[in-house]
């Protein structure tokens, strides 16, 4: 009986500092501000063919390099593809490669770390693996991995899950590992529930949030990471209209053509602060105490 | 020229002192007065050099700003044209080589003998030649060389079947082939695979794997030091034995008068890199840049532009596998081709194309001809569509091989992508890094289309395109014969006919590949730069730099 | 203590382990090889199968595994088919660029951070902090590959101050050396400056929180004395720990770096090496890469476990 008006006080403890932390991150207005510029490039994601004027995959060799003007307002690029059209289709694979590795990588590490936490002899293993993956540069390791897949969107989402699972495995294992020396879990254990069961409904709701906070960082991450190597010219293969294929295209004709560069920079950069505030508004939030 | 006079009278001035100072001083005393004498000529130099600074004085090294490092400077293992401009014609010498309008003429050879049937070939060396080390080039190294050279080049294979050359005495070899080998000096001259002459040593002690261990050659300037991802050095080799007449030079062949002590190829991969060091004045050449920035070059008071021949811009089919294997899918790719917007997204303005029909660029006078022209750069939607329906296209995805490295294939590619979605065929552009490229280019599975910029040949039949052993897999026994029976014509006149037939056939019925036209490269160098000539790559071998 | 060190150091060689298995099949799954790069574009096939028979590329994938693995054990790192120097000196060579670019960028990120982090601390909250916080927070978001686009951008192409692109050794002029490194060593200085910043802020205020400080400050010392000798001192710690990360990330951001600004580096060493397959070199400087990773955190993890027992007992 006492064990469950003490669960019912934890439950409304649990409330109120809810309360304060959403009251809190409204008040910092960079998180709303982080807010306000994910929500922004999602909706520029899926509404692309709308608020784009052009085609971007029109080319007209007639309208080569033209600087900003009213009838292209951010200029054109080497093939005459209007510049705005094909940042506004980028901003589609951004979101799309950064979410769906941010998904991916957090449904692998999750288990992965779960399992690891749980029972150390897969910890061993895994957690080896996972060290030596994150012990090879990243950008080194996934320009290994995408020569070995080849480009294309799709096998550059699998080379970043494999670059960034170790990320939120390591994480919950860490968490895993803390949850599972304590007595109330040692305790379900001698009343005979299962491993599944432990993990999953003891362990996994104790993880959940710092690693979406992780989740967060993975996606901004994976965001720069594509246009990295794109930039580099491993990534999404032309035409595509990635941000990093659009600056590499620009860094060709830096002395003719600014624009090429400085407007798909802007829109990267300010993905990714969009995605880094809202990760430390997350933080904020679900896992006051770490700051 | 006025310099040069009062630099000889110079010299020979120090060598008399010297001589005198020789003669007087006698004895234990000799070294020291030996230094005196350096002393007092050194400053004679510096004198001198100050009466003649208000001509020109000239700087002892020349940047060149290359844009691909080589794989290997073995330029008898490498096909890229890189490490040929580098090493040939600086380190390397050949038999012979190749004149401004693609033909032979002879370099290490004093003349050459050829027999009727065109079966034998005898070649008489000229005399006292030196190599960087010091011995001196005898028919041995040239035996040693030139069999170096077959074994490792097939088309060399091809032409001269199982002969090899050899020795008649230290300064004549010879070969003899069963069979006719028209062409053989014009595979020497073009140099596709370098038929360069090296020590016999050389050779000898070279690596299966990774090829010679030294770079050793006969030419005006020795290899000193390769950095790699930096510069590859070269020094004037003192010894060089030049031929000709001073100031005479055509194309490759002719008199290199090395007036600059130290050669660097600085080793620069991103081209705005060079573009920003030619306008810094780091470089003293840049080769091969942008398009893109070719007006930013314009002022001719600071700048002399080389504009040449980089290549025969041909769009090559899959003939082995897939689509592209149906000679009428061909047929309709092929018709809806447009060069003019194709080779406009490629290479930015038509100050870099040139539209033809002709396999052989119109540089080539002996072997250009319109024939086939007829089938050629139709851009037709409406015949394009009617090809596909004969061949039975049902939305199968054609793919187009692409390297990122190579922009101008990369935008070649994007262009045609569009033209052959307006006519429904469903395109993929694959683009890989390099060495995959070249791996997948020899897997039919892979790909039904890429391109190639074909670097120039002297002879339509060495072209790589119309060989059953490159990329393309081209298999037709007609041009497969073809090619056979032009090297073995015994006249001139007689292969050009042949040509004619078998380039009609190429464009009507076979289509190994499109023509697209010529591709032109453009390099820049500041007009400080005097003497500096550009022939399928800049030639140093003249060339100085004013200070 | 001491036991605790053999361990981490025992727990370095499988992980170095797992990165040669990972390195050697990946770069040996690339398809591609050495002989064709060699051979160049216009090579004829049966050339290219007769050097790949002479390279050895058709001996079974774990045979040449194992070879090579023996030989790294015994010290012989393999050879460069591209290089003609022994693979140490190529190591050295590329190394050093590398070294100098992270030495700088770090002095560069220290020199800016640390002031700013204070800075920081001192005024939370106010409009000053609010600056500093959302200006690193910019930095960290900007790729450091855009940032060295638009600082060459700005300084070289338009206002023509500094190289573009390329490196000068020391021996070549010292002055050059720096004017040459300044551009790239901002770009990858920037990013982790904002890091630190942040990281000095952070623990600067946990340390004015502690009740060690508000004892100092009960007793009327002097808030600048109060900010650089105690509190500084103590929150240094953390401060070096990032620093020491940002080391190894700096490395993996050269490599980026590297490429924009055209630096001969281990970056460049190895990107060229991956796209002429020469699989000796890219193993050999991944592995090596890695160690120095493995190394520099193991480093950090001793040093902070001696400050930490030392920072506990010193507050208790």
């Amino acid at each position: 009986m006492s064990e469950k008006t003490l669960e019912e006080i934890q439950k409304e403890l649990r409330k109120e500092q809810r309360k304060t932390n959403i009251h809190r991150l409204l008040h910092n207005r960079f998180v709303v501000l982080g807010i306000l510029i994910v929500v922004a490039l999602f909706l520029v994601a899926i509404f692309a063919p709308v608020l784009s004027p052009y085609d971007p995959y029109e080319l007209d060799v007639t309208q080569r390099l033209k600087a900003p003007s009213a009838e292209h307002i951010l200029g054109t690029d080497t093939f005459g593809r209007d510049l705005l059209s094909r940042i506004i289709y980028g901003a589609r694979i951004s979101t799309y490669v950064g979410g769906i590795v941010a998904v991916t990588t957090l449904i692998i590490g999750l288990i992965i770390g779960l399992y690891a936490g749980y029972y150390p002899k897969i910890d061993k293993v895994s957690m080896r693996i996972c060290d030596g993956l994150k012990a090879i540069p990243s950008i080194l390791l996934a320009i290994a991995l995408v020569a070995v897949l080849g480009a294309g969107t799709t096998n550059i989402i699998i080379s970043l899950t494999i670059v960034y699972f170790p990320d939120i495995a390591r994480i919950t294992r860490s968490v895993a590992m803390k949850v599972r020396e304590q007595t109330y879990v040692e305790a379900l254990k001698a009343s005979g529930a299962s491993d599944t069961r432990i993990i999953w409904g003891n362990i996994l709701p104790n993880v959940i949030s710092p690693v979406l906070v992780q989740v967060s960082f993975i996606f901004a991450n994976a965001v720069i990471t594509e246009a990295s190597l794109s930039f580099l010219g491993v990534g999404i293969p032309v035409p595509e209209p990635s941000w990093g294929n659009i600056i590499n295209e620009g860094k060709t004709v830096i002395y003719q053509a600014w624009w090429l560069i400085i407007f798909p920079a802007i829109a990267t950069a300010l993905s990714v602060l969009g995605l880094n505030l809202l990760g430390d508004g997350l933080r904020d939030y679900l896992d006051p105490l770490s700051n | 020229m006025k310099k040069k006079k009062l630099l000889a009278s110079i010299t020979a001035l120090m060598l008399t002192v010297s001589m005198l100072a020789g003669c007087t001083s006698s004895g234990s005393d000799s070294s020291s007065s030996a230094e005196t004498t350096s002393e007092a000529a050194s400053a004679d130099t510096a004198s001198a050099v100050e009466t003649v600074s208000e001509d020109a004085e000239y700087k002892d090294e020349l940047h060149v700003a290359m844009g691909t490092a080589p794989a290997t400077l073995d330029v008898m293992m490498g096909t890229d044209y890189i490490p040929r401009i580098i090493a040939y014609g600086n380190i390397y010498e050949s038999l012979g080589t190749l004149t401004s309008d693609y033909n032979w003429k002879e370099e290490l050879a004093e003349t050459v003998e050829v027999n009727d049937e065109h079966t034998e070939y005898t070649y008489y060396l000229r005399q006292g030649i030196k190599f960087h080390d010091g011995t001196e080039m005898t028919a041995d190294d040239v035996v040693a060389s030139m069999n170096r050279w077959i074994e490792k080049y097939s088309n060399a294979k091809n032409m001269v079947g199982d002969a090899r050359f050899e020795k008649v005495d230290d300064y004549t070899v010879t070969i003899k082939t069963d069979e006719p080998a028209l062409f053989l000096n014009e595979l020497i001259a073009t140099q596709s695979q370098g038929s360069v002459i090296m020590p016999a040593s050389v050779i000898e002690s070279a690596d299966a794997s990774t090829g010679v261990n030294e770079y050793i050659g006969t030419g005006p300037y020795k290899f000193v030091e390769w950095k790699d991802g930096q510069y590859i050095k070269l020094e004037k080799f003192e010894d060089y034995q030049p031929y000709g007449t001073e100031g005479e030079t055509d194309g490759w062949w002719g008199y290199k008068a090395a007036p600059t002590q130290t050669i660097y190829f600085d080793l620069v991969t991103d081209s705005s890199t060079r573009v920003a060091g030619i306008s810094s004045g780091e470089y003293d050449f840049a080769h091969e840049l942008p398009t893109d920035n070719y007006g930013q070059f314009g002022d001719e008071s600071s700048y002399h532009i080389y504009k040449d021949v980089l290549g025969c811009f041909v769009v090559v089919y899959n003939k082995a596998e897939g689509l592209c294997s149906n000679v009428a899918f061909r047929q309709a790719v092929n018709a809806i081709l447009d060069p003019e917007e194709i080779l406009t997204g490629a290479y930015g303005s038509s100050e870099f194309y040139r539209i033809e029909t002709s396999y052989m660029g119109s540089e080539m006078v002996n072997w250009y001809t319109t024939a086939g022209e007829e089938n050629a750069h139709k851009a037709d939607a409406e015949l394009a569509k009617q090809y596909l329906e004969e061949a039975g296209y049902n939305g199968e995805t054609f793919r187009i091989l692409v390297k990122p490295s190579s922009t101008d294939f990369v935008n070649a590619a994007v262009v045609i992508q569009q033209e052959l979605e307006a006519i429904g065929v469903n395109v993929e552009i694959v683009s890989v890094d390099n060495s995959t490229y070249q791996t997948y280019r020899n897997d039919s599975t892979q790909y039904d289309i890429f391109f190639t910029n074909a670097l120039p040949v002297s002879v339509p039949t060495i072209q790589i395109f119309l060989s059953a052993t490159w990329a393309g897999f081209t298999s037709d026994p007609v041009i497969l014969d073809g090619v056979k029976e032009i090297n073995n014509c015994t006249s001139l006149e007689d292969a050009q006919e042949k040509w004619e037939t078998l380039q009609a056939y190429c464009w009507t019925d076979s289509l190994p590949v499109t023509k697209l036209g010529t591709s032109f490269s453009y390099s820049v160098s500041s007009t400080k730069v005097v003497g500096m000539e550009y022939f399928n790559g800049p030639l140093v071998g003249n060339a100085r730099v004013e200070k | 203590m001491l036991k605790y060190i053999g361990k981490r150091i025992i727990a370095v060689i499988p992980v170095l382990f797992i990165v040669s298995l990972v390195v050697f099949f990946l770069i040996h799954l690339i398809p591609g090889d050495p002989a064709r790069v060699m051979l160049g574009d216009q090579a004829l096939e049966e050339d290219v199968i007769a050097l790949q028979q002479e390279m050895g590329l058709n001996d079974p994938i774990w045979l040449q595994y194992i070879k090579w693995i023996s030989d790294v054990f015994r010290g012989d790192w393999g050879e460069s088919l591209f290089i003609d120097e022994p693979m140490g000196t190529i190591l050295i060579e590329h190394l050093l660029p590398t070294l100098a670019l992270s030495f700088n960028a770090l002095i560069i990120a220290v020199v800016i951070a640390i002031p700013c982090g204070i800075y920081a601390a001192k005024n939370r909250g106010r409009i000053g902090d609010q600056v500093l916080m959302g200006a690193s927070m910019v930095g960290i978001s900007i790729p450091n590959f855009l940032i060295g686009l638009l600082l060459i951008l700005l300084f070289a192409v338009k206002l023509n101050w500094f190289p573009s692109s390329g490196y000068k050794t020391m021996d070549d002029s010292i002055g050059l050396h720096f004017k040459y490194l300044f551009l790239p060593s901002l770009a990858l200085g920037l990013m982790h400056a904002s890091l630190i910043t942040r990281m000095t802020r952070s623990s600067m205020l946990e340390v004015l929180g502690s009740d060690y400080i508000k004892m100092a400050r009960a007793k009327g010392v002097k808030e600048n004395v109060i900010l650089f000798r105690h509190a500084l001192k103590n929150a240094l710690l953390p401060i070096i720990t990032v620093i020491g990360q940002s080391l190894v990330s700096l490395l993996s951001g050269a490599l980026v770096t590297e490429s924009v600004f055209n630096i001969p580096g281990v970056g460049q060493l190895v990107v060229t090496s991956i796209n002429r397959r020469d699989y000796e070199v890219i193993q050999a400087v991944v592995l090596l890469i890695a160690l120095i990773n493995v190394v520099v955190m193991l480093l950090i993890d001793i040093l902070y476990g001696f400050a930490d027992t030392r920072v506990r007992m010193k507050t208790e």
